[in-house]
């Protein structure tokens, strides 16, 4: 989880700086809050997966009040784990070379029974970045020969870390 | 006869004695609004509040002026929107408005573009208000026959008279009204009198108010005189 909160932390956020524009037959006048002049948007690294996932998930937020964008870190940091988290079924689902991969022991424990550890969200954004790195963003992999590989990682991790067992 | 004059009537100059036009709050409120506001950041912030939507719209600014310039505050949506024709925005091409240092940059005007009400719009409104009263008028017993007397001092409300329906008696002087008020057949020329209309038949068939009934008797009267009506003296 830190790789994530040590991208989030980099975030900063738009000026609140706006262009006032008529509408509805200049009955209003509107301004574009998500359309800032001076707009923020993270740039993720080049090559860096993690990055990238983390970067889809910026969403910055003009509280009128206080007449500012502000920006939920925790939010950003906790939306993109999940994402990491459900990227594990979706990369089995799409690989796994069975007529229901759905119905697998693998698939099910990690679509019900992972742990909420920060050890193994660590494990799980390691194995992330491995994966993405033969994978597309659907996570269909692209070169075949790491399938089983990754596969067998997967496995370990459940042998590893099944807190039933 | 003085219980039956229309003092507002009598007082008005000739020339509005001939032309007969009709007298409403809505032209008080439009008068006592700025002919042209002009729109900075600390009103821009005013009007706009702490509301999530940071628009600027002619309701909102006319919600605004009727709050901070006029006198009578309680204005209905009805009479918002009869309203909102006789305003615009007028603004500058490039304006910015820059939360950083608290100013727009530009000029944005609120703007007055029609002095009085148009007649039409208020021959449109004339009893709206009460003839939505009675919509929400339910009565049972001695209302029925209440309604009755109602319904025969208004006239043309044979099928309302032969019902024993509540629902319908309330539907007919309902509709009786809404033509009524179309076709002016009483000649009033009052906006706010003609909304009392409504309440006191309301008030009448539900509490068996007397004076509401009073009242509504008296304004028929006045109508016998073919004359147009501004005002009239009520019991309260």
């Amino acid at each position: 989880m830190k790789q994530i909160i040590d991208i989030v932390e980099t975030f900063k956020v738009s000026r609140p700086v706006f262009r006032l524009t008529f509408e509805r037959g200049g009955s209003t006048i509107s301004a574009n809050l998500s359309e800032p002049v001076h707009i923020y948007r993270p740039q993720p690294e080049e090559g860096n997966y993690l990055s990238e996932l983390v970067c889809g998930h910026y969403n910055e937020r003009f509280d009128s009040k206080d007449g500012e964008f502000s920006l939920n870190q925790h939010d950003i940091a906790v939306r993109a784990m999940s994402e990491v988290r459900r990227s594990m079924c979706t990369f089995l689902e799409r690989n796994l070379e069975m007529r229901n991969p759905r119905q697998s022991k693998i698939y099910r424990w990690y679509y019900r029974d992972l742990p909420e550890t920060t050890h193994f969200d660590n494990a799980l954004i390691m194995m992330y970045k491995y994966m993405r790195s033969f994978s597309d963003s659907d996570m269909k992999a692209t070169n075949t020969e790491h399938i089983n590989n990754a596969i067998a990682l997967l496995e370990a991790m459940m042998e590893k870390y099944d807190e039933k067992r | 006869m003085s219980v039956f004059a229309d003092k507002k009537f009598e007082e008005l100059d000739w020339i509005s004695q001939a032309t007969e036009p009709i007298d409403s709050q809505l032209n008080e409120v439009l008068a006592s609004i700025p002919d042209e506001t002009i729109i900075d950041f600390d009103l821009y912030k005013q009007i706009v509040g702490d509301s999530y939507s940071m628009d600027l719209s002619v309701d909102r600014c006319l919600n605004w002026s009727v709050n901070k310039y006029c006198v009578i505050q309680h204005l209905s949506w009805e009479q918002r929107d009869a309203l909102k024709p006789c305003f615009e925005f007028q603004m500058d091409d490039n304006i910015i408005l820059d939360f950083e240092k608290k100013t727009i940059s530009g000029q944005i005007k609120f703007v007055k573009t029609q002095y009085t009400m148009d007649e039409k719009v208020l021959e449109g409104m004339l009893g709206r208000q009460g003839i939505e009263a009675i919509g929400s008028m339910y009565f049972s017993g001695a209302g029925l026959s209440r309604a009755n007397e109602i319904m025969e001092l208004l006239t043309k409300c044979e099928s309302g008279l032969r019902t024993r329906s509540e629902r319908r008696k309330r539907a007919t002087i309902k509709q009786r009204l809404i033509t009524l008020f179309k076709n002016n057949e009483w000649k009033i020329k009052d906006t706010e009198l003609a909304n009392k209309v409504g309440h006191w038949i309301k008030d009448y068939v539900c509490n068996g108010n007397l004076a509401a009934l009073s009242n509504f008797c008296r304004l028929k009267v006045m109508t016998h005189k073919d004359q147009p009506i501004y005002s009239m003296e009520e019991v309260k």
